[in-house]
């Protein structure tokens, strides 16, 4: 935390930041929250620890839109959505400082997250600059994934039926989500209209599944459209049964290795057919 | 029940090659179950996801795209785009629910009439022999 602040006032002493967005700690009620730091603003309630759950990069569009250049505290699973928006253009990278932090978990109602047990990278996998423990790169093991894949189809529909039913479609899932960012979502398109506005069965699996598919080879898994579910819909299944179809037949995992272009957008003439057939091998 | 042995399936087919291949199938007189609702799209690589999504959704027993075989696509690539877009759509469809064998995702050129009729033939076959219970994503809200 030293060398972090310490880094951040030199990088403003030398103008090469301009705001530095990071996590503080309100002093009167003990909330960490996301904040942006100034010049000549302290820098002794800005913290790092495991409340700081929010996914800075969220911010980050509004920011370089009114910043020259912005330093942005990155835990690794923030990193890779950063990478993300690099690889699709949406923030230039010449507007951005990363501030890598070895993040050991954080934690949400006092229990460690479970995006955290599945993280790949504890680093920020792009950072100019690094401080902390790096950790190792690993592989997510999705327990809950395989969970689901034990179930036949009819219990597998049963299980996420009730869940898509209790959906509201405050659409706070998208919000938050970094990589949720077109200009008209297709859940408000009128013309064609794919998915009613009404939160009922049909329309809500209809959601469910476009949002998920939206976001397979794009999704960070920063566990953020969960957390803020107000129904408890575990998102992050879906996001990561398709993280791991992709993992298997395209050999991608998101966000880990700076500058991979999301599966989807890429061809490839080698595909194998029998991943039509839901076969990897 | 009678109701659950006639499957209605829909077909997205590429106008330069599966759909040429059905036509050819109807004018060499291959005979293909009448189970099967064709849509025309310029190509497999304007297959959105979400057109299959709806049509589960909307109560089809079961739904097949196909396009120019690989190399083959009037637009050139188009085909390879699908390959990849079908392959995880099929992935999300299996992990909610969706029975396996109810998505069908091939290549069929203008030329392969009588593979458009066998491909719709074993395709409904398998459909009749999937229960009707197992029919999930259809919308319950209207059965209810
Ligand atoms: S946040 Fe939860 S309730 Fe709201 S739209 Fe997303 S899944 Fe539905
Ligand atoms: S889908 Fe959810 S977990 Fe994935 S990047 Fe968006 S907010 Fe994060
Ligand atoms: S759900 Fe899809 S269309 Fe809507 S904002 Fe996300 S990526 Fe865009
Ligand atoms: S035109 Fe047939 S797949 Fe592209």
């Amino acid at each position: 935390m030293k060398a972090l602040r310490k880094k951040i006032r030199e990088l403003f002493e030398k103008g090469e930041v301009d705001a530095v967005l990071g996590y503080r700690e309100d002093p009167a009620s003990g909330e960490v929250k996301a904040a942006v730091f100034k010049k000549d603003e302290t820098l002794d309630d800005m913290v790092f620890d495991g409340r700081c759950i929010q996914n800075l990069v969220n911010y980050l569009p509004t920011l370089v839109a009114r910043y020259r250049k912005v330093g942005v505290v990155l835990k690794g699973c923030d990193g890779r959505s950063l990478v993300t928006q690099l690889v699709e253009h949406r923030i230039n990278k010449s507007q951005i400082i990363a501030l890598g932090v070895g993040c050991e978990g954080v934690e949400i109602d006092g229990k460690e997250a479970e995006k955290c047990y599945d993280c790949a990278t504890h680093m920020s996998p792009i950072a100019d600059h690094e401080f902390g423990e790096k950790g190792e790169k690993r592989e997510p093991a999705f327990a809950g994934v395989e969970e689901i894949e034990k179930m036949s189809p009819v219990e597998r529909w049963k299980f996420f039926a009730d869940y898509f039913a209790k959906c509201e479609r405050c659409y706070a899932c998208r919000q938050i989500c970094p990589s949720c960012y077109c200009e008209i979502c297709i859940a408000d398109q009128q013309e064609p209209k794919w998915i009613e506005p009404s939160a009922k069965l049909s329309a809500n699996t209809m959601w469910h599944l476009i949002r998920a598919y939206h976001l397979a080879g794009r999704c960070a898994d920063c566990g953020e459209c969960e957390r803020v579910c107000p129904q408890d819909i575990p998102l992050r299944l879906l996001n990561n049964a398709l993280e791991e179809a992709v993992h298997e037949m395209f050999g991608v995992r998101p966000g880990t290795v700076p500058e991979e272009v999301p599966p989807l957008v890429v061809l490839n003439k080698d595909d194998p057919d029998r991943i039509l057939e839901g076969k990897n091998e | 029940m009678q109701i659950d042995k006639e499957p209605k399936i829909l077909a997205i087919l590429c106008k330069w090659c599966s759909y040429a291949g059905a036509d050819l199938a109807g004018t060499s007189r291959f005979a293909y179950p009448a189970n099967v609702r064709i849509i025309q799209v310029p190509c497999s690589g304007r297959v959105d996801p979400v057109m299959i999504f709806k049509a589960f959704v909307e109560g089809y027993d079961g739904v097949m795209v196909s396009g120019c075989h690989p190399g083959d696509c009037h637009y050139g690539t188009g085909n390879y785009h699908a390959r990849r877009r079908m392959a995880v759509a099929r992935r999300l469809l299996q992990f909610v629910g969706v029975h396996p064998e109810r998505m069908h995702f091939t290549w069929i050129s203008a030329a392969e009439g009588k593979k458009f009729a066998e491909v719709c033939g074993q395709f409904t076959d398998k459909l009749k022999m999937l229960s009707g219970s197992e029919k999930t994503l259809a919308r319950k809200e209207l059965a209810t």
